[in-house]
């Protein structure tokens, strides 16, 4: 396919509005210092790093931010929001990101997603991890049913990982917390 | 004698329960009483702020208001759910309408609830003073680099915890208790611990980055108050070793682990043996 240039009709004006909603960020502040990018651990593996992705939301360029494996790559470190002159919050604003991209059904790396929802399911399941019936389901549904097995082997014969699942008290109480509206 | 809601969160049940026995072996010696919250429920980690920022605060919000019953504080040993803890915390305090809607929920009036460290807490003046009683004459030539990672720290807004790029909290309790702890420059470099499933390559190299810098730097091992990191650097160092045709046999310590050790605990009583980079022989060396 042809490579895509960005044209006047890529701007999104209700990008930055949206983003700076969701994430609580004034994205609008910065000022593209690069102090962001300097300081992230992730930055080698980025395609689009964080201070060119504040500069494209700011730009109102939705597709090619929301479509980026940039959000996917946080590390969630915090080293940006530390770092930032302008105090603003960029880590967040990378989860809102993920958070989008996740709702837009945009698939960039499925593996990191999947990750993320089994995760999630564990926990909503008994209310806290279940690391051994997590890891199994994930293998399956990467296809790769004997990732990490050497390290859960090795945890398993240090009594560390439990067959049994855990199971938090009050169901009740808390099950209602992961039905809510959109989640 | 000071009496905490303990919040141990998933890890400390199962693959950290080494970071479990330890902390509740150097409270109870100190004389403090730990009282697990009944209904704690997982604090979401990174997968739930990742994806659901909402999700994360009902997690934490959920937890603060089942231990404020109670009437205690909280102390949460892993850093993670301290951090997600502690999130929530400032967020029930200043979002208004976050706070009724928690309260209305979870069917409780948020009280003022602190999120506590052990990292800090034992750091407290008193603590000090009893930790060096016990641990008398006790002295550790093993050299160590005390491994700060990022959720303890970071953001700085939320944390206000020790100093964001230089903490010494972690360097000043195990100083305390005999421990010779060297200075490095890589104290708060993520080692991936969110990425440690998802994205096994990077936390790899993060990782390995960790455990270079502390060999450059002269240490025998590492001390850390994380799950994530300990996983990453303890159990996945092998994989480094792989992955980066190294050598590595550095052995990772949580810090309650050293303080239990130097005040007379044995290393298999508070799980020292279950580290899977060999961890008693050096610590009795080092004696």
């Amino acid at each position: 396919m042809a490579e895509a240039v960005l044209t006047a009709q890529d701007y999104d004006r209700s990008f930055l509005a949206e983003v700076e909603k969701l994430s609580g960020q004034n994205v609008r502040l910065c000022y593209v210092c690069g102090k962001c990018s300097a300081g992230c651990p992730q930055a080698l593996d980025m395609p689009l790093l964080p201070h060119q992705i504040m500069l494209m939301i700011q730009t109102g360029w939705r597709q090619p931010v929301l479509s980026s494996a940039t959000p996917w790559m946080c590390a969630s470190c915090g080293t940006c929001s530390t770092r930032c002159p302008k105090d603003i919050d960029i880590n967040a604003i990378m989860d809102t990101l993920n958070e989008m991209a996740g709702k837009a059904d945009i698939d960039i790396r499925p593996k990191i997603r999947v990750f993320r929802q089994e995760f999630l399911s564990s926990i909503a399941k008994h209310g806290r991890l279940y690391e051994l019936g997590m890891a199994l389901k994930l293998n399956l549904r990467k296809g790769e049913p004997l990732s990490d097995a050497d390290m859960g082997f090795n945890l398993w014969r240090k009594g560390k990982i439990h067959l049994k699942s855990p199971s938090a008290m009050n169901k009740s109480r808390w099950a209602k917390i992961f039905k809510r509206e959109n989640r | 004698m000071a009496r905490y809601a303990y919040y141990p969160g998933c890890t400390l049940k199962s693959s950290a329960s080494e970071y479990e026995a330890s902390v509740k072996a150097v409270f109870n010696k100190l004389g403090h009483e730990l009282e697990e919250i009944d209904s704690w429920i997982c604090c979401g980690a990174s997968p739930a702020h990742q994806s659901d920022a909402g999700l994360s605060s009902d997690l934490a919000a959920y937890n603060i208001l089942a231990a404020a019953d109670s009437g205690l504080n909280i102390l949460a040993p892993c850093a993670a759910c301290f951090n997600r803890l502690k999130a929530g915390a400032h967020k029930l305090k200043n979002d208004d309408v976050f706070r009724k809607r928690a309260e209305t929920e979870f069917k409780h009036a948020a009280a003022d609830v602190e999120i506590l460290s052990p990292v800090g807490v034992l750091n407290s003046p008193d603590n000090l003073d009893a930790i060096k009683a016990v641990v008398a004459d006790h002295h550790s030539e093993l050299k160590l680099v005390a491994y700060y990672g990022c959720l303890l720290v970071r953001p700085p807004k939320i944390m206000q915890f020790d100093d964001p790029e230089d903490p010494v909290l972690i360097d000043k309790v195990l100083g305390a208790a005999g421990f010779t702890l060297l200075p490095w420059e890589y104290k708060t470099e993520c080692c991936g611990g969110s990425l440690a499933i998802s994205n096994r390559e990077s936390a790899l190299r993060l990782t390995a980055k960790v455990l270079n810098t502390a060999r450059k730097a002269g240490a025998e091992a590492i001390v850390v108050a994380c799950p994530l990191c300990h996983q990453n650097l303890d159990a996945r160092q092998s994989q480094v070793n792989a992955a980066f045709n190294e050598k590595f046999a550095i052995p990772i310590y949580y810090f309650t682990e050293l303080l239990a050790f130097a005040m007379g605990f044995e290393p298999t009583a508070v799980g020292i043996d279950k580290h899977v980079v060999e961890s008693v022989k050096v610590l009795r060396r080092g004696a």
